[in-house]
């Protein structure tokens, strides 16, 4: 750009803000705030799709990553594994107990089924049918009331972490959202499935194994699965 | 059909179990009210259970309160089963009501039942006429040899000449009335099975995806090999029979020239004075706005089936699908063996999907609390022959009427203080309505109340008189 060009460019548009692309900022602060999805906004999708690149690059700049599936319609942003690791987190992991990852893995293999066996894009279950799904692995209880209630907690933990989804207008059922698939993943099973292991093991008092759900056990899964 | 297919189709076809079902009548009245007769698809859950309501109610009416005991949403659910598949039952993106359709085979008990009832008139000529036509296409649209192919077209065209000459001489045939009205109404039973006929299609289609689905589920080779198999034998879904037939028919009915065609010719139809006494005769131009809607729907069906194929076979997915499944097999198992004792605490983590950003200019500051001085002397008024009615009569300021006169007033002009508004509109409830404005100007983001200035309002009572309040100054602004 020449000299004269810039000068012109700067009586034309005095304000540093409107350099950067149109629509970027939307885009990116829609991002921070959550999982933006294709059927709840046209729009807002339509203009992610332009800008997709340059958001990249700027949450990039954050140790962000851009996870964007056209397919399914959704994108959100996660921690770059590439990020350097003195940068601090952005996007806070939550803790979630035993029961609750249960019940998200129950419900992505649930959603695999649906997926094989069915043309319909959306998966929807009602409390009774997420129960008896549930039902098996829960303790054998006289008290059923708190299992109940135990369960009604799980399902709302899991609304809230926003992969149900409860229809309106409708008592008790709730869509199971798409955007699980993205974050209960194989990776992600694989380390329940290996911290799992390890409880058992611990439970059954086999020796070298102390000290809780090591991250060893885990390791040497990984790496299995890496070869295989 | 042997007697063990037939039996098969007793047993297990949802049709034939609709027939043997002990509500049938109710079942079918009511498909044929909300479904066929207004000739509509892809119903809301509210809709049918209003439809189903009332057919409840007529038939409860007559019958007595006990002859139908469920209510009309349990039965929907009962007909939309599974098992007895009678309505297919489905969610549509962005909508959180399950919308309902007839499935073919219900479609097809409908028409059967129909046909029972007999029909008055039954067109034989013009189905042999097409029959005809249907023989000719057939014939010699296969016909190779160029020779014969040209001797047809000759045939027809000195065919045509003897007609041509035929008219010139001034004989000209014109079909008898009742030829016309049986032709008439085999275009209409045609049109209509069409139309019924796309179920059908699109159930076709929904049994082609199904079948390909068992096959990727059940796979076991490579993702290659299954993608040869699936192309190579033409059971994808636009390359099966069904697929390359619908396509035509699409092509056919989206060509331009072809739709004019049909179009003159529909309404040439309606002009013909032997069909003038027919019932329906004005329906068939609108034949073609029928159609479209539901061959889009079966092209969207495909569209949709077509695209989650895709994304099944979706290299990725293909393998993680197949490994998500084991890892979760092993979890189940593990979690049936730690059920009495299960870990506590947090034992996973997930990432969220938002980055928390904590603005602090969006709390809001502390800001003291103005006194408001309320001046509560009354008056008490010598006479005792008021009535004490009114302060009964309670009344109700529609503070959307207010909303609306503030938006009318701002339409013309930036801002616009509670006087200019009252100007406009005059009061008609006198306080009520001012502290009904004043509640609006608290609650609006834009407006202002400055109780610095004063502003006096008046107001006119039913009997002639004229009221007064000062009050503090109120300045609506327009929303930029």
């Amino acid at each position: 750009m020449s000299y004269a060009d810039h000068l012109q460019d700067t009586l034309d548009a005095p304000e540093p803000a409107d350099r950067t692309p149109d629509g970027l900022p939307l885009v990116v602060t829609k991002l921070f705030k959550g999982v933006v999805y294709r059927d709840a906004d046209e729009k807002l999708w339509q203009r992610l799709m332009e800008r997709s690149a340059q958001a990249r690059d700027y949450v990039a700049v954050l140790g962000l990553e851009l996870v964007l599936d056209d397919a399914e319609g959704f994108a959100f942003l996660r921690s770059s594994p590439d990020a350097d690791p003195e940068l601090p987190r952005l996007i806070p992991r939550r803790q979630l107990t035993f029961h609750v990852s249960l019940l998200l893995a129950l419900l992505r293999a649930r959603l695999a089924e649906f997926d094989q066996q069915n043309s319909e894009t959306r998966l929807i279950m009602t409390a009774a049918q997420i129960g008896d799904m549930v039902s098996v692995f829960l303790p054998e209880s006289s008290n059923e009331a708190r299992i109940l209630d135990q369960l009604a907690g799980n399902i709302k933990k899991v609304v809230e972490l926003g992969f149900l989804r409860k229809l309106r207008g409708q008592e008790g059922s709730y869509e199971v959202a798409r955007i699980l698939k993205a974050y209960v993943d194989a990776q992600w099973l694989e380390e329940f499935d290996a911290r799992l292991a390890d409880y058992r093991a611990e439970l059954e008092g086999r020796p070298g194994n102390k000290g809780g759900p090591s991250a060893v056990g885990h390791g040497q899964k990984s790496e299995e699965a890496a070869t295989a | 059909m042997d007697y063990f297919s037939i039996n098969a189709l007793r047993e297990g076809h949802a049709g034939w179990s609709l027939l043997r079902a002990q509500n049938a009548p109710l079942a079918l009245a009511f498909f044929m009210a909300a479904f066929t007769g207004p000739n509509q698809r892809n119903l809301g859950r509210q809709d049918l259970i209003d439809a189903l309501d009332d057919v409840l109610f007529a038939l409860r009416d007559s019958l007595g309160e006990d002859k139908f005991p469920r209510s009309a949403g349990e039965y929907l659910d009962d007909w939309a089963e599974p098992g007895r598949a009678w309505l297919r039952k489905f969610y549509t993106d962005g909508q959180d009501e399950p919308v309902y359709d007839l499935t073919a085979s219900t479609a097809d008990v409908i028409h059967w039942v129909e046909s029972l009832r007999g029909r008055d008139f039954v067109p034989t000529q013009s189905r042999l006429s097409s029959i005809f036509n249907l023989l000719k296409t057939l014939v010699h649209g296969s016909e190779t040899d160029p020779e014969a192919r040209l001797d047809e077209l000759q045939r027809q065209r000195d065919d045509i000449d003897a007609q041509m000459e035929q008219i010139r001489s001034g004989d000209i045939p014109v079909m008898s009335g009742p030829e016309a009205v049986d032709h008439f109404h085999q275009l209409t039973t045609s049109a209509k099975e069409l139309l019924s006929d796309f179920r059908e299609v699109e159930a076709n289609f929904r049994k082609l995806d199904r079948s390909l689905r068992e096959q990727i589920s059940l796979w076991e080779g490579g993702q290659g090999d299954l993608l040869e198999t699936i192309f190579s034998s033409q059971q994808d879904i636009s390359g099966s029979l069904q697929g390359r037939t619908f396509q035509g028919f699409w092509d056919y009915l989206m060509s331009p020239a072809l739709r004019t065609e049909l179009h003159e010719l529909l309404e040439r139809a309606t002009r013909i004075e032997a069909l003038a006494t027919q019932d329906g005769l004005a329906q068939i131009t609108s034949m073609q706005k029928d159609w479209l809607p539901a061959v889009e729907q079966t092209q969207s069906t495909v569209r949709q089936l077509s695209a989650q194929i895709r994304r099944l076979l979706d290299d990725k997915v293909f393998l993680e699908n197949k490994r998500i499944m084991a890892l979760i097999r092993n979890i189940e198992s593990g979690a049936v063996a730690v059920r009495g004792t299960p870990p506590t605490g947090p034992f996973a983590e997930l990432a969220g999907h938002d980055v928390p950003v904590a603005l602090p200019f969006e709390r809001p500051l502390y800001e003291p609390s103005r006194s408001t001085p309320i001046d509560d002397s009354v008056g008490v008024s010598e006479d005792l022959g008021v009535d004490a009615n009114a302060l009964f009569n309670q009344f109700y300021v529609d503070t959307a009427r207010l909303e609306a006169n503030i938006d009318a007033v701002l339409d013309g002009a930036e801002q616009a203080t509670l006087a200019d508004i009252a100007d406009a509109f005059p009061l008609s409830q006198g306080l009520a309505e001012i502290v009904s404005y004043f509640q609006l100007a608290t609650e609006s983001p834009t407006a202002t109340i400055d109780p610095h200035a004063a502003q006096t309002l008046s107001w006119t009572l039913p009997d002639g008189s004229l009221r007064e309040a000062t009050v503090e100054k109120v300045i609506f602004v327009r929303p930029s």
